[in-house]
């Protein structure tokens, strides 16, 4: 069975995002939105430091928790082993931008064109439906089943991607990664060769770039004047002080009353 | 992608179900008990008032709506949300929107009821609406604890006593919703009140419990013991300590008992928005834990 995937090697990739731009112009992406990113990593401190490019998007997993999780199916897994997203039918939840481990989904709620434009471009037709829904790489899917390889294979002018069937071993990105010793990020359609540098590659993606539930507040931002949390908080204790004292008050008036009564 | 408005909705979801769930709860006890003789019966739920369910069904059924409009009004296609319902799937979403809709209606029916009813309204149907909305509302409860424990590789979510969790945390801010609807009659009907209490200890108490066995399984059983030490002791800690273990644990069980104790309504009436703001920061914390 056919099951395509992509091999890369971050010993070749210079980081020219060259593939980025490709995959931009080639989907139509509105402004700001990346399926694919490539991102430096730096760490140590010299002489024992090191850099490299780590090129990465969606990684088609096997069995992928953004599809288990999807309330209408808009996302679904092909037998090819691509993961799409039927852009009609989401309805923008954000359910699997949450669940996706390798922050590789997008919700862009901005309906803009380039440029400020108010309306697209000719070519910028195809991404005239992709507002308020999920959008992530498709292994350029169109192209692949006419035979062309995805935008950003093709662009890439160092040849530091290949892509094809992994479960046939001539394919291109079989081949591709034998020569250069690339191996699967676990339970997903892309394999990665780090130049030896011994990177647990799903890992990286994860901790850099897993889009948290907490997204909008980070650990230093959360304790701030007006976070709504806070505010919540104090005016619960304030409703918890208020009841109480308005109930002893009136008690007190009650049983006062009484005894004027009694009187 | 989850932000606020995903806490709100799992609060006012959780809240609303288990609001409606111990409503429920109480007068099928009722039916139930009163078909045995005098002495069987339970002497508190005979103050159980019209007025005190139609106050309770009416604040579910608002805390449910609103709580679906939080995620409502989230969504990048609002105008689309019809799909959920409409386009079936496995999904834990599809089916806790099934279940968080099916609630709602039946909390508005017993709200209803409770409101318009009359000697003619079908003891049958009520009996009905009153099971559906005690297991749609437990339904419910759970669910929202399941949406967060399915995506397992974030830190404390994949664990299957997060449901079991949020269910003591949403039935402990039912049976609160319940205290408070029935405040106003304290003073005529101060049994019910007690036997409000009471559930309430037991509630706090069995989520105490949950909690730890929750806290102790994350740190010991799946190996997230760093995890679990920032949870507990990271910069988010005093959400935690003061918004959630004081606020719906320590406190309210201290005001049950010394309410129950000596009666003063005003130590009940105090234990409610305590309650209430604790269960919200459990969701506040568990949305937001510290990735280590
Ligand atoms: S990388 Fe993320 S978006 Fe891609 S298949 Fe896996 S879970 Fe889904
Ligand atoms: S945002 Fe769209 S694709 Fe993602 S889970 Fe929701 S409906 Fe499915």
């Amino acid at each position: 069975m056919t099951r395509f995937g992509m091999a890369i090697d971050m010993a070749r990739c210079t980081g020219c995002q060259t593939c980025v731009v490709a995959c931009q112009m080639h989907h139509a992406l509105r402004p700001g939105v990346a399926w694919c990113a490539v991102d430096a990593l730096e760490w140590g401190r010299w002489p024992d430091a090191d850099r490299a490019f780590l090129p990465h998007a969606c990684l088609h997993c096997d069995e992928p928790l953004c599809v288990s999780v999807c309330p209408t199916a808009a996302s679904h897994k092909r037998d090819d082993g691509t993961v799409g997203i039927d852009e009609a039918r989401c309805i923008g939840c954000g359910v699997c931008l949450t669940a996706c481990p390798y922050g590789a989904r997008t919700l862009n709620r901005e309906d803009a064109w380039h440029f400020g434009a108010p309306s697209p471009a000719p070519y910028e037709i195809e991404g005239e439906g992709r507002v308020g829904v999920a959008e992530k790489c498709t292994f350029c899917i169109e192209r692949v089943q006419v035979g062309l390889l995805p935008a950003c294979v093709e662009a890439c002018p160092v040849e530091a991607r290949a892509f094809g069937d992994l479960d046939d071993p001539e394919s291109p990105a079989s081949a591709f990664a034998a020569e250069t010793g690339a191996r699967p990020v676990p339970g997903t359609g892309v394999l990665y060769a780090d130049g030896g540098r011994g990177l647990d590659i799903g890992r990286v993606v994860t901790e850099r770039y897993y889009a948290p539930a907490s997204r909008s507040q980070t650990a230093d931002g959360r304790v701030g004047e007006g976070n709504p949390a806070v505010v919540a908080g104090a005016g619960a204790a304030a409703a918890a002080l208020a009841a109480a004292a308005g109930l002893a008050a009136k008690r007190n008036r009650d049983r006062r009353a009484k005894a004027q009564r009694r009187a | 992608m989850f932000g606020d408005s995903i806490i709100w909705y799992l609060f006012l979801g959780g809240g609303g179900a288990g609001a409606a769930a111990v409503l429920a709860a109480c007068d099928l006890l009722f039916a139930h008990r009163s078909r045995l003789g005098r002495s069987d019966r339970l002497a508190w739920t005979d103050e159980l008032s019209r007025p005190l369910f139609a106050r309770g069904y009416l604040a579910a059924t608002v805390a449910l709506v609103l709580g679906a409009l939080c995620l409502l009004f989230e969504l990048g296609r609002p105008e689309r949300f019809l799909y959920v319902l409409a386009l079936p799937t496995a999904s834990v979403l599809t089916f806790g929107s099934y279940v968080l809709a099916a609630t709602i209606v039946c909390a508005a029916a017993l709200g209803g009821v409770a409101l318009f009813g009359s000697a003619r309204t079908p003891v049958v149907l009520v009996r009905a609406l009153e099971w559906a909305a005690l297991a749609l509302g437990l339904a419910t409860t759970a669910y929202t604890g399941v949406l967060l424990a399915q995506i397992g590789f974030v830190p404390l979510w994949g664990s299957p006593l997060l449901p079991a969790l949020f269910t003591c945390s949403s039935l402990s801010v039912g049976v609160a919703c319940t205290m408070a609807a029935a405040l106003p009659d304290a003073r005529r009907a101060p049994r019910l009140l007690r036997a409000l209490a009471r559930a309430d200890s037991v509630v706090i108490a069995v989520e105490a419990l949950v909690l730890t066995a929750y806290l102790a399984s994350a740190a010991f059983g799946s190996g997230q013991a760093e995890a679990v030490e920032a949870f507990l002791f990271g910069p988010g800690m005093w959400f935690f300590w003061i918004g959630f273990v004081a606020c719906a644990l320590a406190l309210p069980l201290a005001l049950d008992f010394s309410y129950t104790g000596c009666g003063r309504v005003a130590l009940a009436a105090a234990a409610v928005p305590l309650v209430l703001a604790g269960g919200f920061f459990l969701r506040y914390c568990i949305v937001n834990v510290p990735w280590t």
